[in-house]
């Protein structure tokens, strides 16, 4: 008799935690009895759709921007092999190496060599769900060698000897009660009066990663988008933490899926509006499309300025000088993991129009 | 398969959902006079995710809603949250998907309404399976059943488990 294989296929893509060790319902059924994490949870999530609703409703063509998302995105799907060919292409062309890995294991492989090789026991990470998958950070301590996460609430999840809840916010489960007894407990040298005043964590998390920043050699980030015609990778973010990792380590190891891929760099365009509206209910800013930013639309606060992102009306500072968020091309970069002794990648924000290649920089 | 995806378009042309149908093609703005409908009750209106995500039906189920004679609309708490049904869903996660309802069932509650209605009965279906069990005697109708209700033959409102509940119309 035949079997009919029904779902995905079952090739066994490595170890990593894309199985995890104990079924989804069964951990469901338990959790549904915490009711702080219910509430946490409900707090956070209404809260951040509502955010969401507020900032996708600025922008008249946001379903038209959805469309033209996911069109570009099966475009890219049809002819996947020639742009990964092309981009690797354009990484090596700019000085960057590309590895590529079948599964997770081999995954951590090569970038456990990468860092052997680089002859250090410490690197930091910028917040990636493609390390997260391929349990990175576990096959590396196994290794002895300490991956520090660098994002705010990745970091309160890994102080927390805890896992990631959720792709976008992964330490949404916690409340800031919970955050600071994590950092009472945890964080090396920690005021002992911290507060849960939500400055004052970040302040908190900010002085205790800046030494790790300064320190270390080697960087681990993922990568939001892979530019194919020229090489580029872009890594959003919204803490800063993301660019002192993509500049200040000498080496720069970047884990990317082949599904990151878009054909050119004025695709950002589409993916730049929708990512921070839709994901966490911020704005990129400035807000401008085309044509040079005004001087009114430049953050002060945030070394990158260009024109790329919506058709919405130039906000206020205070509307969204808060929290920035910032994309960083870093260029050259690889496909799943690259190494250079000299100071890599040059992460930029493409000064207008974004169409420029983001190596410019590059020394 | 260019002729199939022709004629797969031929008919997705003219399938429409049921208020697509009655808004967009009948031109159906007041169904108190043009259907004659009647329904004298408080009514909440989940607008399900399909309708809603997909569909994008807007505001036509609930604007027929408003249209209907004695039927007064009450905006239902966080309309816009998934019942928890999701079809297989229900069943490969059911203590999610019944966590899910019960929010879904408290916003429905606090409404004061008598009857949820829906334009998809499978989110009916698990919304009346939950009302019943809670013993709230809050039924659940779809759009068209409360259209088609006249003031000569009203509907009858029953509980999802075929009980009579309190809205009966009088």
């Amino acid at each position: 008799m035949s079997r009919t294989q029904l779902g995905m296929p079952g090739l066994r893509p490595g170890s990593g935690n894309l199985f995890a060790e104990e079924k989804f319902p069964s951990a469901a059924r338990r959790e549904l009895g915490n009711t702080q994490l219910r509430k946490n949870l409900k707090h956070a999530t209404s809260t951040i759709r509502g955010k969401r609703l507020n900032v996708t409703g600025e922008l008249p063509d946001w379903e038209e921007l959805r469309d033209a998302g996911s069109a570009l995105k099966t475009a890219v799907m049809a002819r996947l092999p020639e742009l990964l060919e092309s981009f690797e292409a354009n990484v090596t062309a700019r000085g960057g190496v590309v590895h590529w890995a079948r599964d997770a294991d081999e995954a951590n492989r090569i970038i456990h060599d990468l860092v052997k090789a680089e002859g250090v026991d410490e690197v930091v990470k910028v917040k990636s769900m493609a390390t997260q998958e391929i349990g990175m950070n576990e096959y590396l301590e196994e290794h002895g060698i300490a991956a520090f996460e660098t994002d705010l609430a990745e970091l309160i999840v890994q102080l927390g000897h805890d896992k990631p809840s959720h792709i976008l916010v992964p330490a949404i489960h916690k409340n800031r009660t919970e955050v600071r007894d994590i950092f009472l407990k945890e964080m090396p040298g920690v005021d002992p009066e911290l507060t849960d005043e939500p400055r004052k964590l970040a302040m908190a998390a900010r002085s205790h990663l800046r030494a790790k920043f300064l320190s270390a050699k080697v960087a681990i980030s993922g990568a939001n988008f892979g530019i194919a015609d020229s090489g580029a990778l872009a890594v959003v973010e919204s803490e800063g933490n993301g660019r002192m990792c993509l500049t200040l380590p000498e080496t720069l190891i970047t884990v990317m899926g082949i599904e990151k891929i878009l054909p050119t760099f004025s695709d950002l365009e589409v993916f730049l509006q929708l990512l921070p509206r839709s994901s966490t209910g911020e704005r990129m800013n400035p807000t401008r499309r085309c044509g040079p930013a005004s001087p009114k639309a430049m953050d002060p606060r945030s070394s990158t300025s260009s024109c790329w992102t919506t058709d919405a009306p130039t906000p206020s500072p205070t509307r969204w000088g808060a929290r920035p968020c910032t994309a960083s091309a870093a260029a050259p970069a690889s496909t799943s993991a690259r190494s250079m002794n000299a100071p890599a990648a040059t992460p930029m924000v493409p000064p207008t129009p974004a169409r420029s290649a983001p190596s410019s920089r590059r020394s | 398969m260019p002729a199939l995806k022709e004629r797969a378009v031929a008919v997705g042309r003219k399938t429409y959902e049921l208020s697509e149908l009655l808004v967009d093609v009948l031109g159906v703005t007041n169904p108190a006079e043009q259907l004659g409908s009647y329904f004298p009750h408080t009514v909440t209106y989940h607008p399900s995710c399909h309708g809603m995500r997909l569909l994008k039906l807007g505001d036509r189920q609930a604007g027929l809603l408003r249209g209907v004679k004695g039927l007064e609309l009450v905006d239902l708490p966080e309309a816009d949250q998934c019942c928890g049904f999701g079809g297989t869903f229900s069943v490969k996660n059911a203590d999610v998907s019944s966590a899910m309802l019960a929010d879904k069932t408290a916003n429905i509650r606090s409404t004061g309404a008598s009857v949820c209605a829906g334009g998809d009965y499978s989110c009916l279906m698990h919304i009346g399976g939950g009302l019943s069990r809670q013993g709230d005697g809050v039924a659940t109708l779809h759009l068209a059943e409360i259209l088609a209700s006249t003031e000569q033959e009203p509907a009858r409102v029953q509980g999802p488990a075929g009980q009579t509940v309190k809205v009966v119309v009088k």
